[in-house]
């Protein structure tokens, strides 16, 4: 055998050695891949079946206090704005009070004043508390309509309206533009809220 | 002399594919031991803290998303126009000096 042929021999059987070698290291290699990443894959499943629920009680508590807090922002904005517009209201009716409208309300609030104790009697003096500002009319107003009820006129402390009372102070009519505005205050937040959010107030 | 060369050299060859056989069954080793590592992992108590964490933040993020949109829609709210204002106040005036009670 010739040195040449002996030479080919030897790199023949290094090149068969090194591909088997290669092929080996290759196959393990890709195996070892395969096992981590379906160890991953497992892994990951098993992780997120254990806190999905645990995730979905977080998600629940912090979206649901973000849409609370919220809602409660856009309710707080709502009742400032309302709040304005009955502020608004009350400087209106302190302007008012020369107005026709605000004297329309105020006769017809002592008619029906005396109308509440037309059962007492023309001989009892009633007590009528109003506004300093109003009393002349008032007066006026019973010299020319009820000139046989016995009217006696006060300085109340509040922006418009009557009170009125027997002299025993037992009963009591209450007609103020204070107590208007309490007692009509719900109804007319809802109709406020309305004109002004279209949707209304949000609960 | 030339077939004792051969049979030398296919003898080193043999070891050199022996070793690399060897190193695969290192490589499969270590890969077990990884699985072991991965598959424990889910297990740990720090594991599952960590994730709820990660998914507390994202969670959060989505929070602070909802919470501007609102706070958005109370700022328009609040910059409601004066007339509007005026108009709601109007209505409260008539209503309180004509309700019938």
């Amino acid at each position: 055998m010739s040195s040449n042929a002996v030479q080919a021999l030897k790199e023949e059987i290094w090149r068969r050695a090194r591909e088997k070698a290669e092929n080996i290291l290759k196959n393990a290699e890709e195996r070892a891949k395969k096992m981590i990443e379906t160890a991953e894959t497992k892994a990951r499943e098993e992780l997120r079946s254990k806190i999905e629920p645990e995730k979905l009680v977080l998600k629940r508590r912090i979206l649901g206090k973000a849409v609370m807090d919220g809602r409660k922002a856009v309710i707080l904005a709502k009742n400032e704005v309302v709040e304005k517009a009955f502020e608004k209201a009350l400087e209106k009716i302190r302007a008012l009070t020369d107005s026709d409208l605000y004297r329309e309300f105020l006769a017809k609030s002592l008619k029906k004043a005396v109308e509440e104790f037309s059962d007492i009697g023309g001989e009892e003096e009633l007590i009528v508390y109003a506004n300093e500002r109003d009393l002349e009319f008032l007066r006026e107003k019973t010299r020319e309509l009820y000139p046989s009820v016995k009217l006696k006129f006060r300085k109340g402390d509040f922006i418009g309206g009557i009170i009125v009372m027997d002299s025993a102070e037992k009963r009591v009519f209450y007609d103020t533009i204070e107590s208007r505005f309490e007692a009509l205050r719900p109804v007319l937040r809802e109709k406020v809220a309305s004109l002004l959010f279209k949707g209304g107030e949000e609960k | 002399m030339s077939l004792t060369s051969l049979l030398l050299e296919e003898k080193k060859a043999m070891l050199y594919v022996q070793e690399a056989r060897e190193k695969a069954q290192r490589i499969l080793q270590e890969a077990e031991r990884k699985v072991e590592e991965i598959l424990h992992a889910t297990q740990s108590a720090e594991k599952i803290r960590e994730e709820l964490e990660s998914y507390r933040r994202e969670v959060e993020k989505e929070a602070e998303k909802i919470l501007r949109e609102y706070e958005e829609k109370a700022e328009k709210i609040r910059s409601i126009p004066e007339d509007a204002i005026e108009k709601a106040a109007e209505i409260i005036v008539e209503e309180v000096l004509k309700h019938e009670f």
